[in-house]
C-alpha cells in the first residue's frame, strides 16, 4: 500500500504511536463525557445558599439583619454543643490556637455551651461574624460542623462565584453563566483543555525527533535518501493529525455526555470550541519539535516543553486577572484560543487561527534550518 | 533496467547458502546511478579529511582513495576515529576541513544521492522494536522507493537464516545484526559502508557475510567496513587502512601486511626440545618458556610446522596478529629500528608519506 503523497514515515509514525494515542483519547473522552454527565447535578447547586455548611445553617432572625439565627443538626451521642464565634474567620492559626497552642492568639469567643441545637443572638452589624459548632461526644471525642458567616447569608454559589476574578479568568473574562450548559462546559472543561492536551502535544512533539535519537534509529533512518526536512515535515504532520484526533474525540465526549444528561446540546459550538484548540496544539507540537532539534539532551527538551506549556497557560490565565496584565495575552500562544467565544457561537476570530498557523510555519522553518545543520549525536 | 526478481525459482541447493549467494548476485541489477557501470574514478576519496568535535579531535588529515569493486577494511581500536570517518561520509556529521567525495559526489552537497546509492550499517543502532522484521525492512525499502528489491531482501534474509515474521523485540543480538546487514545490502547499493559488521554474529554467519561481501565486490560493488579485528579483515578485505588517534597510520594491501606481520605460533612439547631445533626456520622473535615456545612466522609456514612435528606436540595454537599487537609492533616492535607510523604509512601507490 502506498500512503498518500508517499508519506511512509508519517504512516509509520502513526503506526508506532497509535496505542498511546488511543489510550490518551480514551482518557480524554472519559473526562469530557464524565464531566458533562455531572451537569444535571451541578444545576441543583444553583440555588443553594452559601449560608448553609456541613450540619449548620445561619440566617437573619429579623429584617434589620442585626440578630442571627444559628441552627445545627443534632448529633446522636452528643453530650453538649459549643458554639464558637469569631470575627476573623476560622483560619488555620485560629484552629491551631484552639487545639492547645498559645492562648494569647485565641481570638475566638464561646457564644454558647449547652445541649440545644439553635442560637439566637444580636451581633454588631459592622463586622462579619463566623460561626462553627464543636460537638462533645459521650465517648470523650469531639467533632465539629462546617463554618458559616454572616457575609454569605442569602448569597448563592453563582452570585459568589461571579464576584471572583478567578472564575472570570477561567471563562476568558466573559463571566459566562456557569449554570448554562455552555458555561458549564467552558469553565469545567475548556478552561484547562489546552493545558491538558498541550502537555500531550509537547510530549508527542519532542518524541517525534528524540525517540529516534534515543533509540538510535536515526542513523539508519537518515542513511536512506529521506531528507531531514522531509523527516520533520512528516513527523510534524503526524503531530497535527494526532492533535486533530484528540480535539475531535474531546468534543464527542461532551456531545455524548450532554445527550445522556438530557441537555439540548449546541453541537456545532461545542465542536468549534474543541477543534478551535487544534491550531494552538499544533503550534505547541512544532515548538516542542524545535526544542528537540535544538537540544541534544532530550530529557531537557521534554522538561522545557512541559514548562513552556505551563507558562503559556499561567500567563494567559493571569492576563484576565487584572487590566494591567491584559497585554500578556498577546505574548502567550494560549491567548490565541478563545474557547469561551467559540462555545458561545462567536467563530469570528480567524485572526487567532492565522496567528497560530503563522507561528507554526515560522517554528517549522527554523526547526528545518537547524536540523539541516545539526550534527546527529551517536 | 529494472531487476526481475520474481521469476526466480528456488532450487534445491546442494551447496546450501553458497548457491543462494550466487543467485543473489546473479539476480541483482543494481540501483546504481548514471555512469556507475563505468570505472569512473574512486568510489570514496578523502583528502585531508578533518573533523573536530569542538576542541576534541575526531580525525585529522585522513587521505584515502578506494576504487570500485574493493572490499576495504578500516581498522582501529575503539575511539580511533573509524565511526567519525564513516558518519562524515554519510553527512550525519559535518567535516571541519578537507575533502570528502563519495561516488564522485561531495558528501554534503550530494548527500541525498549518495545515500540513495549507498547501504549503511551503523556500529550502534536501534530498530523499531514493535515491528516484525519484514515490516521494518519493507518500510526502509519504501523510504528508498525501492520496493522492487523485496525479492532480494527475502533472499538475503534466507541466506542469513533470518525469520522475517519475527518481532524485532524478540530477536537476539546476532539476529538484530542480521537485520542490520540485510537492510544495508537489500537495495543493491553500489557502495556498502559497514561499521563493525560481524559484531554479534556467530562464526557461520560471519562466513556467510564474508562470502556475500566478496561476491558483491566481484560484481563491481564496493564494501567499506570498519573493524577492530585484524582476523576479520584478513578473511575478506583486499586492502586495509589503520587509523589510530584520529590519524591514518597505514594503508596497505592485505597480503603485504600479512607478510609483514605474520602469525604467532604457540607450541608446547611433551619433552624438552632444544631451542636450536626451531631456530633458523624463518620464525622470528623466538621465545622459550620451559617446554613451550612462542614465535612469529612470516610468509611460508610449512617449514616451521614440519620442524615442530618432528617432536611430540602437546598443544599447538596459531594466532593471527591482534590489532593491539600490530600497533605495538608498528610503534615499538620490529627490532630496535622499529616500524614507525611514518614508515608504515603508505598511500595507494605504495609511496611512503
Amino acid at each position: 500500500m502506498n500512503p498518500p503523497l508517499g508519506m511512509h514515515l508519517l504512516w509509520m509514525t502513526l503506526r508506532q504511536t497509535w496505542k498511546g494515542l488511543l489510550i490518551f483519547s480514551a482518557i480524554l473522552v472519559f473526562i469530557t463525557w464524565g464531566m458533562t454527565l455531572v451537569y444535571p447535578e451541578f444545576l441543583e447547586m444553583q440555588e443553594e445558599d452559601l449560608s448553609e455548611a456541613q450540619g449548620i445553617k445561619l440566617s437573619w432572625q429579623d429584617e434589620d439583619k442585626d440578630i442571627i439565627n444559628l441552627t445545627w443538626h443534632p448529633v446522636p451521642g452528643a453530650v453538649n454543643y459549643t458554639v464558637l464565634e469569631n470575627n476573623q474567620s476560622f483560619d488555620i492559626s485560629t484552629i491551631i490556637a484552639l487545639l492547645g497552642g498559645d492562648p494569647a492568639n485565641l481570638t475566638i469567643s464561646v457564644a454558647y455551651v449547652g445541649t440545644g441545637t439553635s442560637l439566637v443572638k444580636a451581633v454588631d452589624v459592622n463586622q462579619t461574624w463566623y460561626y462553627t459548632v464543636l460537638i462533645h461526644l459521650a465517648d470523650g471525642n469531639m467533632t465539629g460542623t462546617g463554618v458559616v458567616t454572616t457575609k454569605d447569608i442569602g448569597i448563592t454559589i453563582y452570585e459568589k462565584m461571579m464576584e471572583d476574578p478567578v472564575y472570570s479568568a477561567f471563562s476568558g473574562g466573559r463571566n459566562i453563566n456557569i449554570f448554562s450548559f455552555r458555561g458549564f462546559v467552558d469553565v469545567e472543561l475548556m478552561s484547562y483543555w489546552a493545558l491538558m492536551v498541550g502537555f500531550y502535544a509537547a510530549y508527542f512533539g519532542v518524541g517525534s525527533v528524540s525517540r529516534d535519537v534515543e533509540r538510535k534509529t536515526m542513523d539508519i533512518l537518515l542513511s536512506t535518501p529521506l531528507s531531514r526536512r522531509r523527516l520533520l515535515l512528516e513527523r510534524g504532520a503526524a503531530v497535527a493529525l494526532a492533535m486533530l484526533l484528540l480535539s475531535v474525540v474531546g468534543g464527542i465526549g461532551v456531545l455524548i455526555g450532554g445527550v445522556q444528561a438530557g441537555v439540548d446540546v449546541p453541537a456545532g459550538d461545542v465542536m468549534a470550541a474543541f477543534i478551535g484548540c487544534w491550531p494552538l496544539l499544533v503550534a505547541i507540537g512544532a515548538l516542542s519539535m524545535l526544542l528537540s532539534v535544538l537540544l541534544n539532551d532530550q530529557k531537557a527538551a521534554m522538561g522545557l516543553s512541559f514548562a513552556l506549556v505551563l507558562v503559556f497557560y499561567v500567563l494567559n490565565y493571569a492576563s484576565f486577572l487584572s487590566k494591567g496584565l491584559k497585554s500578556l495575552r498577546w505574548v502567550t500562544p494560549m491567548g490565541y484560543y478563545d474557547h469561551t467565544g467559540l462555545i458561545l457561537g462567536d467563530w469570528s476570530r480567524w485572526g487567532d487561527v492565522g496567528a497560530m498557523l503563522a507561528l507554526t510555519a515560522a517554528i517549522a522553518l527554523l526547526a528545518a534550518w537547524l536540523f539541516q545543520r545539526k550534527e546527529l549525536p551517536t | 533496467m529494472s531487476p526481475d526478481l520474481t521469476d526466480w525459482a528456488p532450487i534445491a541447493a546442494p551447496e546450501g547458502w553458497k548457491v543462494v549467494v550466487a543467485m543473489v548476485i546473479a539476480k541483482g541489477t543494481s540501483a546504481v546511478g548514471p555512469g556507475a557501470d563505468g570505472p569512473s574514478g574512486p568510489v570514496i576519496e578523502l583528502r585531508g579529511l578533518t573533523k573536530y568535535y569542538g576542541r576534541h579531535r575526531g580525525i585529522e588529515g585522513v587521505d584515502l582513495s578506494i576504487g570500485r569493486g574493493e572490499v576495504f577494511g578500516f581498522l582501529g581500536p575503539n575511539g580511533s576515529g573509524k565511526t567519525t570517518t564513516i558518519r562524515t561520509m554519510l553527512d550525519l556529521i559535518r567535516r571541519t576541513g578537507g575533502e570528502c567525495r563519495v561516488l564522485g559526489l561531495d558528501s554534503e552537497a550530494g548527500s541525498k544521492e549518495i545515500r540513495r546509492r549507498t547501504g549503511y550499517l551503523p556500529g550502534e543502532y536501534g530498530l523499531y522494536e514493535t515491528l516484525t522484521v519484514e515490516v521494518f525492512l519493507g518500510f526502509l525499502l519504501d523510504l528508498r522507493d525501492a520496493r522492487r528489491f523485496e525479492g532480494r531482501m527475502r533472499e538475503l534474509a534466507d541466506m542469513f537464516e533470518l525469520d522475517l515474521g519475527r518481532r524485532i523485540r524478540e530477536l537476539s543480538k546476532g539476529n538484530r545484526q542480521k537485520v542490520g546487514l540485510v537492510q544495508a545490502f537489500m537495495h543493491d547499493p553500489e557502495l556498502v559502508i559497514l561499521d563493525e559488521p560481524t559484531s554479534g554474529l556467530d562464526p557461520i554467519m560471519q562466513q556467510r557475510f564474508y562470502a556475500l561481501a566478496r561476491s558483491e565486490c566481484a560484481r563491481g560493488r564496493t564494501v567499506f567496513m570498519s573493524s577492530h579485528l585484524l582476523s576479520e579483515v584478513e578473511s575478506v578485505c583486499d586492502r586495509v587502512a589503520i587509523v589510530r588517534d584520529g590519524r591514518l597510520i597505514m594503508v596497505e594491501r592485505l597480503d603485504e601486511l600479512k607478510d609483514r606481520f605474520g602469525k604467532v605460533l604457540h607450541v608446547t612439547f611433551e619433552s624438552d626440545v632444544p631451542r636450536s631445533a626451531l631456530e633458523g626456520l624463518g620464525a622470528t622473535d623466538l621465545r622459550q618458556e620451559g617446554r613451550s615456545f612462542i614465535m612469529t612466522v612470516r610468509g611460508e609456514i610449512d617449514e616451521v610446522v614440519k620442524a615442530v612435528a618432528a617432536h611430540h606436540v602437546v598443544s599447538l595454537t596459531m594466532e593471527t596478529y591482534h590489532l593491539e599487537q600490530l600497533f605495538f609492533d608498528l610503534y615499538n616492535g620490529g627490532g630496535h629500528d622499529g616500524a614507525s607510523p611514518s614508515q608504515g604509512a603508505r598511500t595507494e601507490g605504495g609511496e611512503k608519506r
